[in-house]
């Protein structure tokens, strides 16, 4: 007898093939429905539309059934991202330019109040006309690209003596690999400018930007505007520097809790003049 | 008859003699998913089939097919596992499982579960393909010997599984069956 045999090594005790159940298995589909089922189906393939998605589908069936492929294809397509050069143009923010009849400090304060942080400049032009009545000209300049334009522009509409109200998107191109495109990545600076000078404060940005490899002129002023302090930062940065995203530079005050609050400026890439 | 119905029972009549070890075959690969894959590979065959020159290796053709096949739905559940089933597919797929096999049956395929894939198949097309050891050798581009050892570990393997399985089975066992337990206690409490 078999189990005889196998004694006294562990083995198979059954005296029947254990391979016997599985052979004898009823299949799911019998013979003849399976016929049939392949016969309709060669039937149909042969009469098949061919498409263009048909033939891009194939790339996508063969990474579907190789994980590992797909993970090498995603992480080569990764790497080419990050080092295929591309310019990419991005909107920063938003110039809207006002006419109105009278006294501009109403819009301007209205203006101001709405926009908060993202207002960056304010220009305002006016003009004496002959019959002895002011007409003024505001530009107001955000530097948030978030902002909702479409909804302050239709509050200034609505005030007094509004005349005409043109919204304008500031775009800017910058150079960096398609991740950065894709991602819009900003390259981030923070300078602490606890009891420095303004003086101190431009030489802190100068030398925190040169760490970086920035070659950057920088100028740096603060003041009073309306009881509310006013900080200006104009860095122009060579444009061969290494570091090829947007650069936003981040100053933080320890005495000032209140104005604490880090300030963001976006730091224009220009060209410099050969 | 249209040229295409010829091919397709010519494929027919080859494919008969075959179709109970092909479903089997497909079944010890993959107790789950056998009957999709077992289509899935007859079509492919069928599609493939004008290209086989030599009909006298139609089996060996076949099971290549079907054992491509069980490999590449393997690497695509890869990517299923990740999508959540609902309770309705779990309890298809329960009965599908439990509703399929008797008990030997069922230690068997829980025992081949428990093997790689290349030692499962090797086991199952000397088994249930009826391949002769040279077949599989060829069938791998492999030297006999590799395949004769190869087979001789799951073997054991294999019996080594069944036994575990039969222990932990709730059916009676024959006298055989504790006869063995016992030979393997003992021979573990000598080692």
């Amino acid at each position: 007898m078999k189990s005889q045999q196998t004694f006294p090594d562990p083995g198979i005790s059954r005296e029947d093939d254990p391979f016997e159940s599985l052979r004898q298995a009823k299949p799911s589909r019998s013979f003849q429905e399976m016929a049939h089922q392949l016969a309709a189906a060669s039937e149909a393939h042969q009469h098949r539309p061919r498409t263009q998605l048909g033939n891009l589908a194939m790339p996508v069936r063969v990474l579907l059934s190789r994980p590992a492929l797909a993970a090498y294809a995603a992480a080569l397509l990764l790497i080419g991202a990050c080092n295929v050069p591309t310019e990419y143009s991005k909107t920063i923010g938003y110039s809207m330019r006002v006419s109105a009849e009278g006294n501009p400090q109403t819009i301007v304060e209205k203006v101001k109040s709405q926009a908060g942080e993202a207002l960056s400049n304010v220009e305002v032009t006016i003009d004496q006309l002959s019959d002895g009545a002011e007409r003024s000209e505001m530009l107001f300049t955000f530097s948030e690209s978030t902002i909702d334009h479409q909804a302050l522009s239709r509050q200034v509409k609505a005030l007094e003596g509004v005349q005409l109200v043109t919204v304008e998107p500031i775009d800017h191109e910058f150079r960096g690999n398609l991740l950065t495109g894709l991602l819009h990545k900003t390259f981030d600076v923070e300078i602490n400018i606890t009891d420095l000078t303004e003086a101190q404060v431009e030489q802190a940005i100068r030398e925190e930007l040169e760490s970086w490899g920035l070659d950057a002129d920088v100028t740096y002023s603060r003041s009073e505007d309306e009881g509310k302090e006013r900080i200006e930062i104009k860095a122009t940065i060579d444009d061969t520097t290494a570091v090829k995203e947007p650069v936003r530079i981040k100053l933080v005050d320890e005495n000032n809790p209140e104005d604490a609050q880090v300030k963001k400026r976006k730091v224009v890439r220009k060209k410099l003049q050969q | 008859m249209k040229a295409e119905e010829k091919i397709t029972e010519q494929f027919l009549q080859l494919l008969k003699p075959h179709y109970q070890a092909a479903a089997s075959y497909c079944r010890g690969l993959n107790p789950d998913h056998h009957d999709d894959i077992l289509q899935e590979a007859l079509l492919k065959a069928l599609r493939g089939f004008p290209s086989l020159r030599d009909h006298s290796q139609f089996k060996s053709w076949l099971f290549r097919i079907i054992t491509r096949e069980a490999a590449t739905f393997h690497r695509r559940y890869f990517w299923r596992r990740f999508l959540e089933w609902d309770s309705a597919q779990w309890e298809r797929h329960h009965d599908a499982v439990a509703g399929l096999q008797t008990e030997e049956l069922y230690q068997l395929l829980h025992a081949l579960d428990h093997l790689p894939r290349k030692k499962r198949e090797t086991i199952l097309l000397f088994e249930i393909g009826g391949f002769a050891i040279t077949e599989i050798a060829a069938f791998y581009l492999e030297s006999e010997s590799a395949v004769k050892s190869r087979l001789a570990r799951t073997k054991r393997e294999l019996k080594q599984w069944l036994i575990a399985g039969l222990r932990e089975s709730t059916k009676p066992r024959t006298m055989l069956e504790m006869y063995d337990e016992v030979a393997t206690d003992f021979s573990r409490s000598r080692n």
